[in-house]
């Protein structure tokens, strides 16, 4: 859509946009501080979205209406991302943020995304084996032999959590740890799957588990993963991630086949394979507990 | 020997799935053992090492860097796929999503693109009849580049386009000119009212190039192909061709460029010409006399462009140049030699050569081999076999031009540097590189050079002449005056 | 454009061969395109002289007219979906000790695994062996009699398994009258159209045969049957191509069964068929493949039409039928899919491509509509949506026409390319493109992974050279 910002929106100096104004709808908690930290420089350009970073190198993602809610995400109402070049310079005045000369985004009508309440664990119900069939059984297809070996790690990984949950111990194994910045893609899939198994924690109120990892995380890493992906995992360690994920959560310990499927599907959706990947971490979590 | 490379892009983020299918699509490529793209973090380098594709330049890459590790079986593989890898990166930034349609085939092409009228045919020769074929089915006119296309096949070919009212041009065809429109190899020439019919590629090429210098222009070059006037196709392109020029409103005259004609066809073609009902001007090589009245005769393609614009090229006196270039030259050095790309110029240069009374030797023409100078056109098939015309690769040239450089028996080497769409972007360079060899030397023979150019063609003409006239070649102005300068030269020692 | 309206308007150039000169005319601003010119892919001087034979002058002018006729049958076919009925009472002397199965004639000696795998549970789901064992013992022994489905108006996905007690759904073509069989689809998981046996596998089977049918034979009797051209063109505005993705068309076909359904039946039977079809996206493919053969079979035996009325695959070999060679089959071993495989599989397991349902390309869907579903494109590795556009495109390369009423958003609603030509194909070294699931080699293990495939080149390249010779004997 094309319109003229309104006058009131405009201070002396600044110029008259002519490129594409629109309103962001939602924003997650994480992607506010962005905004409110004031300026920065777009660092990664896609179909559908694009990363913008701070100074020190906080990130949040704006997409078209397709991206959905979670604590970096602003979404906006119906716009059509025209071209934006890397390394554009973002700055946010009265409640709008500017991208370059040609993109400006109202959020005074936004909206905070919020996660879902923390499960109520005396009431949810832990899944049956058909749940736990369609948590397992999802396509996961790879390609070539590197993505093997990427692949063993990640299992390596997958079944020490498994294990570290049932294990009475605070230490994380160092098998988990190596998951950070593990694998292909803008967010490597071991920081997916350890997003999946932060939220899945923090949802079941497990606090001793998720703070153990969330400290562990906090202070590794930032030098094991990249900028975007550690947006993703920092926003995991306050028990927040992208709506279709926690949507999954929800589904599966209030053990109804139907909306897991669904939850599935969206899932799948998002990202290449990242959802896909988080629900390797969510999966790991419910295996320990059935397990113990 | 495995060849492992690795480049990083700092800050780079591309999207996984662009990721995924680069990965995929280098890994695909030949010669490649390989290849992933994935962000450097010590997780995945460490992958990468036990993988044995990484070295120092990926170990140093950082978190937020792509990294592009590939193996490969030898360092061309490597850089073949690293380049395509930079160029898929390129491409992916642009967030383009929109390809230009393409069409496998000449029917489909011609289907969705009915408006075309000429197929410009240069694929191997082995093809070339067949995709000629289809284009006249297409209602197509026909200008094929592509030689080996057998007589046979070029008779019936130009029969079949003869009933359809189409033209065929070639094969063999290297250049010509439509609406002064240039095509396949050939110079941005001035439009004009002359228009020619060419059995060859650098004698249309060095023509139209005069016509431009002298202020005239073209209109149509109709190129058909240097058997076309044999007796076994009997001219059928060239008879076509003189009705429609004779037909064409803003054709002043036509001017006739080939080797003689067949026996039984040159009479039908010099009438043709002669009764056409306009100018005509006969520039055929190694004929001495057309009986034809009306028909004026050019012996060189300079000749011919001064007839057609009736205007004189300023050429500087040869007897006087061949005496400061000889002055002082090992007594010992005796011969000429000439390294032609553009075969029509080294027969014109032979011809003129003969014409002053230099026995000549050359694999263009029939000729006397039993004398020391020599006249090589690099374009003919013994030397393409399995290489690239020198026109497109002028260092074809270089191997044969040191060795002449070398000779103390030489004493002027004659040279051709082709210019214009088709042509090497920079074929002065090769030259300058051979002539280095001579730097300091004091006993060496002359080289002379004409550049057959504009100043509109793609490559920068002004420049290439100044590139050679420094390496120590004499320009002249056109093939047949470096014939004669050569000549010339000869004359004084 | 004769050659005096060359000279009189200036060139307009098709460039073949070395693209630097049309590049250079446009950067003049001449107009010029370049032919993504590859040589021929046939070197068989043979095989080039007939089909040179066939595109040029009288003969090409017949072969042109008939194939018009080939593409008025099929595009003016009326496919309906009207009934479900046990196969040994539709397909005439289909009884005892007689199996059908996917692709071109195959003898139980050349079968792969999975096909051998298949044709065991088949004899144990019809009783004619009480254990695997003594059904392998007994397909060896000669006693079953193999044919393909093709030869009795019915496909089959996969290994195609048809035998006498099993339920066909049954495709009526209102136009020309004829009708097509196709096994009804079996869900995910271990099937026995990947080469599944177990008594799981027979179990589904059985319930299929005892529950699904009878219920969707009713439904269709009272609804007066499905029309399915519709549910086509809407499924491919909606992602779907029909081959590899049919979550669109399943849930259109749902749509279109359940209100009657849940009047015809007892709620929980009504229940348990609609869960199955609504948990199954791939339902519709067996639907859509009954329907293409419907459309094509009207298509066979017109003298000098090159329309290929049948594409497919037994696991060994694959098969085309050329409308003017009647139904002689043009076999070339079959190619090894390239796609991507499920966690823990490679190209290793991989069986070779198989299955009838490459007759959903024959009628322009499939990989032919993959500009239609970008989603199955990544899937196979095709990538972005212009590469997506690209293989449908040069699919319109080969084909005779581009079905208007089957259209596609993406590609500003041009329709699939639909009549694939073997002179096409030949003279332009394009195969058809195939959208297809992977089996395991062993039998029993079921889908591995997904991807594309190619039709044998040398299949058309006979067909050229058969046609060609009963042309040139008229």
């Amino acid at each position: 859509m094309q319109r003229y910002l309104p006058s009131c929106k405009h201070s002396g100096d600044t110029p008259l946009f002519t490129g594409h104004t629109d309103r962001i709808t939602l924003i997650g908690k994480l992607a506010q501080r962005v905004l409110d930290s004031g300026s920065g420089n777009v660092i990664a350009v896609f179909g559908n979205s694009f990363y913008l970073s701070t100074a020190d190198h906080h990130s949040c993602c704006v997409g078209t209406p397709k991206l959905p809610g979670g604590p970096i995400n602003v979404c906006t109402s119906q716009w059509q991302l025209s071209p934006i070049a890397l390394n554009t310079r973002w700055y946010c005045k009265d409640q709008c943020l500017y991208v370059g000369n040609d993109i400006v985004l109202d959020y005074s009508d936004s909206v905070p995304f919020e996660a879902p309440m923390r499960l109520n664990t005396e009431t949810t119900t832990l899944p049956d084996g058909n749940i736990l069939k369609l948590l397992k059984e999802s396509p996961d297809p790879y390609i070539g032999d590197l993505q093997h070996k990427i692949e063993q790690r990640l299992q390596a990984g997958v079944e020490a959590i498994e294990q570290w949950l049932q294990s009475p111990s605070q230490c994380v194994p160092n098998a988990v740890v190596e998951l950070l910045g593990c694998g292909e893609g803008l967010t490597p899939a071991g920081d997916d799957i350890l997003v999946g198994t932060m939220v899945t924690l923090h949802q079941l109120n497990c606090a001793e588990k998720f703070s153990s990892l969330a400290r562990c995380i906090n202070t590794q890493a930032d030098i094991r993963t990249n900028h975007i992906s550690l947006a993703h995992l920092y926003a995991s360690c306050e028990g927040m991630a992208v709506d279709p994920l926690h949507r999954l959560i929800n589904a599966i310990f209030s053990d109804d086949t139907s909306s897991v499927q669904q939850a599935i599907e969206a899932l799948n959706n998002y990202g290449h394979r990242s959802g896909r990947d988080a629900m390797r971490g969510v999966t790991a979590v419910v295996c320990a507990l059935l397990r113990s | 020997m495995s060849e492992i490379i690795n480049e990083v892009r700092k800050g780079f983020y591309l999207d996984s799935v662009a990721l995924m299918r680069m990965s995929a699509d280098i890994s695909a490529l030949g010669g490649i053992l390989d290849a992933v793209l994935m962000t450097g973090t010590p997780a995945n380098k460490q992958i990468m090492k036990d993988a044995g594709l990484l070295n120092d330049t990926g170990e140093a890459a950082g978190a937020n860097d792509l990294v592009i590790a590939l193996r490969a079986d030898g360092t061309s593989s490597a850089n073949r796929a690293l380049a395509q890898a930079q160029k898929s990166l390129q491409g992916k930034t642009k967030n383009t999503t929109s390809s230009e349609r393409r069409y496998s085939t000449l029917s489909s092409a011609s289907a969705a693109a009915p408006e075309m009228n000429l197929a410009l045919i240069s694929t191997p020769g082995a093809y070339a009849a067949r995709e000629a074929q289809l284009a006249l089915d297409h209602g197509m006119n026909v200008m094929i580049f592509s030689d080996n296309v057998s007589v046979e096949k070029e008779a019936a070919l130009k029969r079949k386009a003869r009933d359809l009212d189409l033209l065929v041009m070639g094969p063999d065809c290297g250049t010509a000119y439509i609406n002064s429109v240039p095509l396949a190899f050939a110079n941005a020439v001035a439009k004009g009212t002359t228009s020619v019919i060419a059995a060859s590629g650098t004698g249309l090429q060095e023509f139209a190039v005069l016509l431009t210098k002298l202020g005239a222009g073209i209109r149509h070059g109709i190129g058909v192909g240097g058997r076309d006037m044999s007796d076994e196709v009997g001219a059928i392109s060239t008879m076509m061709a003189i009705d429609l020029l004779a037909a064409d409103e803003l054709t002043d005259q036509i001017v006739l460029i080939s080797k003689p004609p067949g026996e039984k066809t040159a009479k039908a073609v010099f009438e043709k010409l002669a009764n056409c009902g306009k100018p005509a001007i006969a520039c055929v090589f190694g004929l001495n006399e057309i009986e034809e009245k009306n028909i004026r005769q050019a012996s060189t393609l300079l000749a011919a462009a001064e007839m057609a614009s009736g205007a004189r090229l300023e050429v500087s006196d040869h007897n006087k140049s061949a005496k400061t270039l000889t002055k002082g030259m090992n007594a010992k050095r005796k011969n000429l030699k000439g390294l032609y790309t553009g075969g029509t110029l080294c027969t014109e240069a032979h011809l003129v050569l003969k014409d002053n009374s230099v026995r000549v030797s050359s694999n263009a023409v029939q000729s006397d081999p039993s004398t020391p100078h020599q006249l090589i056109d690099l374009g003919a098939d013994e030397y393409t076999l399995g290489k690239p015309h020198p026109m497109l690769e002028p260092a074809v040239r270089t191997p044969f031009l040191l060795e002449e450089l070398k000779d103390p028996a030489n004493a002027v080497i004659m040279l051709d540097v082709v210019l214009g769409y088709g042509a090497h972007d920079d074929p002065a360079h090769e030259v300058t590189q051979a002539m280095q060899t001579l730097h300091g030397v004091s006993d060496k023979p002359v080289v002379i050079g004409t550049v057959c150019g504009t100043n509109d063609d793609p490559q920068n003409y002004q420049q290439q002449c100044e590139v050679l006239k420094q390496a120590g070649v004499t320009l002249c102005s056109c093939n047949s005056e470096m014939a004669k300068l050569g000549a010339a030269i000869l004359a004084q020692l | 454009m004769s050659a005096s309206d060359l000279l009189t308007s200036g060139p307009k150039v098709l460039g073949v061969g070395l693209n630097g000169f049309v590049s250079d005319l446009q950067s003049q601003n001449i107009p010029a395109l370049a032919v993504d010119w590859r040589p021929p892919a046939t070197t068989n001087p043979e095989v080039l002289a007939a089909a040179d034979r066939l595109s040029n002058n009288s003969l090409a002018e017949m072969i042109d007219k008939a194939n018009e006729k080939a593409i008025e049958r099929m595009l003016s076919a009326d496919p309906v979906l009207v009934e479900v009925q046990p196969a040994g009472d539709l397909i005439e002397g289909l009884g005892k000790h007689q199996i059908l199965h996917a692709g071109p004639p195959l003898a139980w000696d050349a079968m792969c695994g999975p096909m051998r795998g298949a044709v065991c549970g088949a004899i144990v789901l019809e009783g004619w062996a009480k254990t695997l064992e003594a059904a392998e013992q007994l397909a060896a022994s000669g006693e079953i009699e193999f044919s393909p489905n093709h030869h009795h108006g019915a496909v089959g996905p996969m290994t195609g398994m048809t035998t006498q007690s099993m339920p066909l759904m049954v495709v009526e073509n209102r136009t020309h009258g004829n009708r097509a069989y196709c096994a009804i689809n079996e869900g995910l998981g271990k099937v026995m159209r990947f080469g599944g046996n177990d008594e799981a596998v027979i179990e589904k089977l059985h319930w299929l045969e005892s529950t699904l049918g009878p219920l969707l034979a009713d439904t269709l009797l009272a609804c007066d049957g499905v029309g399915l051209k519709n549910i086509i063109a809407r499924g491919l505005s909606m992602g779907d191509e029909m081959h590899q993705r049919n979550v669109a068309c399943t849930s259109l076909l749902l749509r279109e069964l359940a209100p009657t359904m849940a009047r015809v039946s007892e709620p929980d039977t009504a229940y348990e068929v609609l869960n199955f079809i609504a948990g199954n996206d791939q339902f519709f493919l067996n639907v859509a493949m009954a329907m293409g053969k419907a459309i094509m079979d009207p298509v066979r035996d017109i003298t000098g039409s090159s329309v290929v009325t049948a594409m497919s695959r037994n696991g060994t070999e694959f098969g085309i039928r050329v409308s003017g060679c009647g139904d002689e089959w043009f076999t070339a071993p079959v190619e090894m899919p390239r796609g991507l495989y499920f966690p823990g599989f490679s190209e290793k397991d991989a069986n070779p491509d198989m299955g009838d349902s490459t007759i959903v390309e024959t009628v322009g869907l499939g990989g032919f509509a993959m500009a239609a579903s970008p989603a199955v494109a990544g899937f196979v590795g095709a990538g972005s949506a212009s590469d997506a556009a690209n293989y449908t495109n040069q699919m319109a390369e080969i084909t005779c026409t581009r079905n208007p009423e089957w259209t596609i958003p993406a590609l500003d609603f041009a329709g699939v390319p639909s009549g694939i030509d073997v002179r096409k194909v030949v003279n332009s070294g394009i195969t058809p493109t195939i959208n297809t699931g992977v089996a395991h080699k062993e039998p029993g293990i079921g889908q591995v992974g997904a991807g594309i495939v190619n039709a044998p080149l040398a299949c058309f390249e006979q067909a050229c050279r058969a046609l060609d010779k009963r042309l040139s004997a008229i």
